[in-house]
């Protein structure tokens, strides 16, 4: 028997179920910490509602929605990360990395800092996803031709760049520094003490670019053997890159504007699971969105247990992990960047 | 490192580096032109007093305070702001500046008042060398650190008596406050989720009025985070609401928008106190005071409220 | 009627003209030769068949017109070797060679489903057909110069395609494995398949195709059997070379011998 009609449709599934099975028992642990000193069986209570009204208060409101954005945004980091990947032919390529995340940071920061979130606060998600389209259709445009890690990765350090830039300048002109520093710490990324609005805030969004992603992935495969034969082959590389690109800009963003940015999640699990789905860049793209759900969950628990005098910014704890990790993924890849 | 990325201080420490706004410079209008006429003729007039200029929005709330006014040579911009400053409009009759280096060297002052973490005291040596010299106003962690730096800064300014007599009247208004026992829990909040614990001033504050500061009975030290989750399990008899007033903030952070405090604000009572009105822990400290103090006595009429529903 | 007919076919690329009135037709069971210089034009007339580049004039296949045709139903009836080695992931062998069914493959939905049983036996033939089942498991970046040559080449033969457009396919190969490819291409078309090829080796060119189209500066310069296309006077002018020709076992061979001063132009 031949691993096609074998190995191979099983193993990502039998991949994904595990992965499944992970994030939801970890979710349950998720729910178990938190600064309330509760136990399993009160967390039970809550959660079922059968238990004291302060107990429901907490698991529901304060922990479910925390496991719920550690779910939404693992997802979205990880199927991005992983599909950008496979478009750009380049294990390098992270939201976070190139620009993306902080791109829509800056349309955030905007909202913010013109204040029109009290209009409506669905501008935040909006303006976060329009800039980081922008910035993912630019990134697109400099790397398309001959994309190496090189021309990649400094194209993704433009962008940041000025993403950052930009922002300081709306910080530096903001008039209320309070707000100011309120801002900076959200820029950093956290999903504690938030509720199940923002949840709503991102949640369709997220679904759609998942969905938008998951739609390219085997196109993705085909694009392995370059666009020309991948275009013989019947690939449409218009509709694959406008599914990746909006995609990938719809979760993101969407994440971004209710979190701030959390990084590196897109980069480690792919790189991890890219082996248990045959190297294959579409088959990736489900077991790494799942992978990346359970990334965040892990590190949002490691946070809670680690003894700090203040809980730690999610997205540093990522960074902490994330920045030594790439940079082996670059010592690794040195020969072809120089 | 845990207290970069935690919570931030309350703005107040924020609110002491200068330059951070971003207001076109306003160099003399015709009023502050002629009030700068007018100091240099007073101060040639009584030679004694040095010149000052202070280069933060909180130097400027002091010196504002005790200083002769023909002794303030300039301003920071920021206290020019009436969006972050409630002296706006007396601090536009001076003349402002972006607190550099290169103000101060223009302006010569005598003394130059600074907050102390302001980047450019490296150029203490020179600055002195221009006849300037730099004092640091400190950070206040209590009201007597508040009450000694005014008296301090008044005497070094050549205005020990002024400084004396504020801060005498200060600390009387405030003894008068703390005669009268409140034994409630109260939280301050900020809409970020921000409060303070032990060795703030506002956990000073909070007990001179005969409270009792839940952050500090949590445990909770310097200006850190109230977790939403302790809200739930030990919910304060009353809320102190800190710039909840400004609309950035509240769409901004989602603790303050968090269905569960929406929840608990609506139950149990809060006083709402203005941004600005003691953000950075000077004399004004006691007209905070007194208002929460009045709030609260016409809150709590009745009988004490029954924590927990 | 011929497989695949070109009729007044014109690429103008970047504002250089590439191409330029070019007719020619490709019978079923063909092996047709695109032999030229560099730049002559050869890749770009492949690629404008594959239709990955804009062109002017008239592409059928099968009395079709290609730029009408979906892009699905046009996958399954023209297959594309690109020229170089582009293979990005370390994929196995065998799902390089599956990538080949792709344009046999349903809607996204059914896209992750198991392939059918044709997909599976086109696959097992390819491999067959290049020698290479032995290496199924391997990964793509593992393998030789010549066993990715040959996998890469299974993957085209997977499509199942009546026509193959294959972008110098032996130019990174030793002489066996060039020797190996051209005979399968060989037998792709004994089978009743076309195929163009591009080719800068004039022997292999002369022995295995059966008509050669030698172009210069994007122009037509002969179209005809090998031993007609081949001439020392079309050697001179449009490569500059002198040859040494001759024949063995009924086959001829061109032999590229010594560097001449070639005639500006072409003929």
């Amino acid at each position: 028997m031949t691993s096609m009609d074998g190995a191979s449709p099983r193993g990502p599934l039998t991949l994904n179920l595990l992965l499944l099975g992970l994030l939801l028992a970890l979710s349950l642990v998720s729910l178990r910490f938190g600064s309330a000193p509760l136990s399993l069986g009160e967390v039970v209570g809550g959660l079922l509602g059968t238990g004291p009204e302060e107990h429901r208060l907490i698991v529901q409101q304060i922990r479910l929605p925390r496991v719920a954005l550690a779910w939404l945004v693992g997802l979205a980091l990880g199927a991005s990360g992983a599909a950008l990947q496979g478009l750009l032919r380049n294990p390098l390529a992270e939201p976070g990395l190139l620009g993306i995340s902080s791109s829509a940071g800056l349309g955030a920061v905007l909202v913010l800092y013109f204040g029109v979130t009290a209009i409506s606060l669905w501008i935040l998600p909006a303006a976060a996803m329009a800039f980081a389209l922008v910035a993912t259709l630019l990134l697109y445009a400099l790397t398309r031709a001959g994309s190496n890690n090189l021309t990649l990765i400094l194209a993704g350090v433009a962008l940041s760049s000025l993403a950052g830039a930009l922002t300081s300048l709306a910080l530096n002109l903001a008039p209320d520094p309070g707000g100011v520093q309120d801002i900076v710490l959200w820029l950093l990324g956290s999903i504690s003490d938030l509720s199940f609005e923002e949840v709503r805030l991102c949640l369709p969004f997220v679904l759609l670019g998942l969905g938008l992603l998951l739609m390219a992935a085997p196109a993705l495969d085909v694009l392995s053997l370059g666009e020309a034969e991948a275009a013989t082959l019947g690939v449409d590389l218009r509709r694959l890159r406008g599914l990746i690109i909006f995609g990938s800009a719809l979760s993101v963003g969407a994440t971004v504007a209710v979190t701030g940015t959390i990084g590196f999640v897109g980069l480690v699990v792919p790189h991890l699971l890219r082996r248990f789905v045959a190297y294959r860049p579409g088959r990736l793209l489900l077991a790494s969105a799942l992978g990346g759900a359970l990334l965040v969950l892990a590190a949002d628990i490691a946070l809670r247990l680690l003894d700090t005098p203040r809980e730690l910014m999610l997205g540093v704890v990522t960074a902490l992990v994330g920045a030594p990790f790439f940079l082996g993924l670059v010592l690794r890849s040195r020969r072809d960047l120089l | 490192m845990s207290g970069l990325q935690r919570s931030p201080p309350g703005s107040q420490r924020w609110e002491r580096r200068p330059g951070a706004t971003g207001v076109r410079p306003r160099r003399g209008t015709a009023p502050t032109r002629l009030a700068l006429v007018l100091a240099l003729c007073a101060f040639s007039a009584q030679a004694a007093l040095p010149t000052v200029v202070s280069t933060d929005l909180c130097s400027d709330f002091l010196l504002l305070q005790i200083a002769a006014p023909q002794q303030i040579l300039s301003v920071s911009r920021q206290s020019q702001d009436p969006r972050v400053s409630p002296v706006a409009e007396l601090a536009r009759r001076y003349p402002a500046n972006r607190g550099s280096v290169e103000d101060l060297l223009y302006l010569k002052p005598d003394i130059a008042l600074v907050y102390s973490g302001w980047a450019a005291k490296r150029h203490a040596a020179l600055l002195a060398t221009e006849g300037t010299r730099l004092i640091a106003v400190p950070y206040p962690r209590d009201w007597s650190d508040t009450l000694g730096t005014t008296r301090e800064i008044a005497a070094k300014i050549g205005r020990a008596e002024v400084g004396e007599a504020k801060a005498a009247d200060a600390e009387q208004r405030m003894r008068v406050l703390a005669a009268r026992a409140r034994p409630y829990r109260m939280l301050y909040l900020r809409p970020n989720g921000g409060t303070a614990g032990q060795g703030t001033y506002v956990d000073d504050v909070i007990a001179r009025l005969g409270l009792r500061n839940l952050a500090a009975e949590q445990g909770l030290s310097g200006w850190g985070r109230f977790p939403l989750e302790r809200l739930v399990t030990a919910p304060p008899d009353v809320f102190l609401l800190g710039y909840f007033d400004r609309t950035r903030s509240k769409t901004g952070s989602a603790y303050g928008r968090h269905p569960l405090l929406r929840g608990l604000l609506e139950r149990a009572p809060s006083i709402r106190i203005p941004g600005n009105a003691w953000g950075c822990g000077g004399l004004e400290l006691v007209g905070a005071a007194e208002q929460i103090a009045a709030q609260l006595d016409r809150l709590t009429l009745g009988a004490m409220p029954a924590r927990g529903d | 009627m011929s497989r695949l007919r070109i009729d007044r076919l014109a690429v103008r690329l970047g504002g250089k003209t590439r191409l330029r009135d070019l007719s020619l037709a490709v019978d079923a069971g063909e092996l047709f030769g695109l032999i030229g210089p560099n730049g002559a034009g050869k890749s770009t007339l492949v690629k404008a068949a594959a239709q990955l580049l804009p062109y002017q004039g008239r592409i059928r296949l099968d009395g079709q017109d290609l730029a009408g045709l979906e892009a699905p139903e046009r996958a399954r009836r023209i297959a594309y070797l690109s020229q170089g080695d582009v293979v990005q992931w370390p994929i196995t062998v065998e799902d390089l060679v599956a990538l080949g069914r792709h344009p046999y493959r349903g809607s996204w939905w059914r896209g992750a489903g198991a392939p059918s049983a044709e997909d599976r036996a086109a696959v097992e033939a390819a491999l067959q057909a290049t020698d290479i089942a032995h290496l199924r498991q391997r990964k793509v970046t593992e393998l030789s110069g010549g066993e990715r040559a040959r996998a890469r080449l299974a993957r085209v033969l997977a499509v199942q395609a009546p026509l193959i457009l294959a972008d110098e396919p032996v130019a990174a190969l030793d002489p066996r494995h060039q020797l190996q490819v051209m005979r399968l291409l060989r037998q792709h078309c004994d089978r009743g398949g076309s195929l163009i090829l591009v080719l800068h080796d004039l022997t292999l060119a002369s022995r295995f195709c059966d008509r050669l189209l030698l172009l210069h500066q994007g122009e037509r310069i002969a179209l005809g059997a090998p031993a007609e296309v081949l001439t020392a006077e079309s050697l001179r002018s449009v490569y500059g070379i002198r040859a040494v020709t001759g024949a063995h076992d009924g086959q001829g061979y061109v032999l590229p011998w010594a560097c001449e001063s070639p005639a500006s132009g072409g003929a």
